[in-house]
């Protein structure tokens, strides 16, 4: 097709008012000019087929309704909240990794030495567990104590054992602690410790050599001549302690247990035994106590007042 | 740029407001079958939603051009295309005598057929420029073609129906 023409675009921007004022009054002079205007105003009286904007938009909702039921997913949650979610996991996740405690068990007749990251050391006794968390050493040295254990704590923030029955508070020193159900006993082998009990009224600041005990809420005060705990010497001493202690004392040692319900758990034992040989430990304990043991099986033993 | 998700049912349809008809009138211009047009339309609607999260929202309207141009060319091979409008009342026409009424009568059916058989993207930008009265601008974003090429579709356009109109005019 030729083009009578400057440029190609020419009579596009006639319509849009773009030519410049000479070429516009060159062209609306020119009797080319009349007969485009005749097109134009013709088509202008043209229009477009009617449209129903309204039954285009319904047809295409019914069609997403169906896309939607087959392959969209709909969520039932919005999408944030699995961010949320995810973020919350991290979270929990992050405070379980950095509160979690450090555990260390000994099981029957065990002992073990344990390092604290300030250097201070813990002697666990048999079937004994100690915990701390290592986040919070720095702020707080503060160790949780079930059974019986001996401290030497190195000089420092004050230094904390907590166990169900009491607590014990120091700064830098040596003692025992042991704790059973409803017994907390503490003996203080170095500097000065303060043991409280689960009511904070049953407290004693001990010094080297003193030792407290609460007996089913009872408390009692009392001297020991021993510069370390006995049991560390492979031998567990008892002073004036109740018979149920003891028997605790034994069936962690040598991993049994026994028939109390004959005896009377309440009467009081001194001395000691030796972790080395059962047949003598219970020779030792039960013969000054006029108690009779008879092995029921090999784990289990009768006890009888004679 | 805006971020406006297409996947949100507001946003889709302002881009339906925005543009559905000119839509339906592009692909009527080509292929002159209106049901047609408006099936293309909604399937290309419908395929918008289904992509929505893979189209940005300003795009939407050239996609949508895209999808029901090739929805069209699955559809015809090529049939010749007749045209037909809506026409406004020729209101100078009321008291003119029965001779220039049957005269303008007739040019306009040339004119509709000169119409008719310009090539396809002459006839869709021309009509799209000179009934939905979109800008050059608008039809380029559309089409996805420049502005440069959308005038020469329409300035070739123009003079091929002043020469096919040529005698009667």
């Amino acid at each position: 097709m030729q083009n009578p023409y400057s440029d190609e675009t020419f009579l596009a921007r006639w319509l849009n008012n773009d030519l410049d004022p000479k070429e516009k009054m060159e062209f609306e002079n020119s009797e080319e000019y009349q007969k485009y205007k005749v097109i134009i105003d013709r088509v202008g009286m043209l229009k477009s087929p009617v449209y129903d904007k309204d039954r285009n938009l319904k047809k295409i909702k019914e069609e997403m309704l169906n896309t939607t039921d087959t392959s969209k997913v709909i969520s039932f949650l919005p999408k944030w909240t699995y961010g949320i979610a995810a973020t919350l996991l991290v979270l929990l996740g992050l405070f379980f990794f950095f509160n979690r405690s450090t555990v260390y068990k000994t099981n029957y007749g065990e002992q073990m030495t344990v390092q604290l990251l300030d250097g201070s050391e813990v002697i666990l006794n048999s079937k004994s567990k100690l915990s701390y968390k290592e986040s919070e050493w720095k702020e707080n040295r503060k160790v949780v104590l079930l059974g019986e254990a001996f401290f030497k704590v190195k000089k420092g923030s004050k230094f904390t054992v907590i166990s169900e029955s009491g607590s014990v508070q120091v700064l830098g020193t040596q003692f025992n602690v042991n704790t059973q159900k409803d017994f907390f006993e503490v003996i203080c082998h170095e500097g000065k410790v303060k043991a409280i009990g689960a009511k904070d009224s049953d407290s004693a600041i001990l010094v080297k050599g003193k030792a407290f005990r609460i007996t089913n809420t009872v408390v009692e005060n009392w001297e020991t001549e021993t510069s370390l705990p006995s049991w560390l010497s492979g031998e567990t001493t008892f002073t004036n302690t109740p018979l149920k202690q003891v028997i605790q004392s034994l069936e962690n040692q040598f991993n049994i247990s026994f028939d109390t319900k004959k005896i009377n758990l309440n009467q009081r034992f001194t001395g000691s035994y030796s972790h080395k040989n059962i047949e003598i430990a219970l020779k030792t304990i039960f013969v000054p106590m006029e108690i009779s043991y008879t092995f029921n099986n090999e784990n289990n033993i009768v006890l009888v007042k004679e | 740029m805006e971020k406006k998700s297409v996947c949100e049912e507001k946003n889709f349809e302002l881009i339906f407001d925005d543009c559905s008809e000119s839509l339906r009138n592009i692909i009527y211009y080509k292929c002159g079958d209106l049901n047609l047009a408006e099936d293309i339309i909604q399937d290309a609607f419908v395929k918008l939603w289904k992509n929505c999260k893979k189209v940005v929202f300003y795009k939407a309207k050239s996609y949508l051009f895209t999808v029901a141009n090739n929805n069209l060319l699955n559809h015809i091979a090529h049939k010749k295309v007749v045209l037909k409008y809506e026409q406004k009342p020729h209101t100078e026409l009321n008291d003119q005598d029965p001779q220039f009424i049957i005269e303008e009568k007739e040019f306009m059916a040339k004119l509709k057929k000169a119409i008719d058989n310009l090539p396809e993207k002459q006839r869709e930008t021309f009509l799209l420029s000179r009934i939905d009265k979109k800008s050059y601008k608008e039809i380029a974003e559309i089409t996805g073609v420049s502005v440069k090429a959308i005038e020469k579709r329409i300035h070739y356009a123009l003079v091929s129906l002043r020469e096919k109109l040529g005698d009667i005019l």
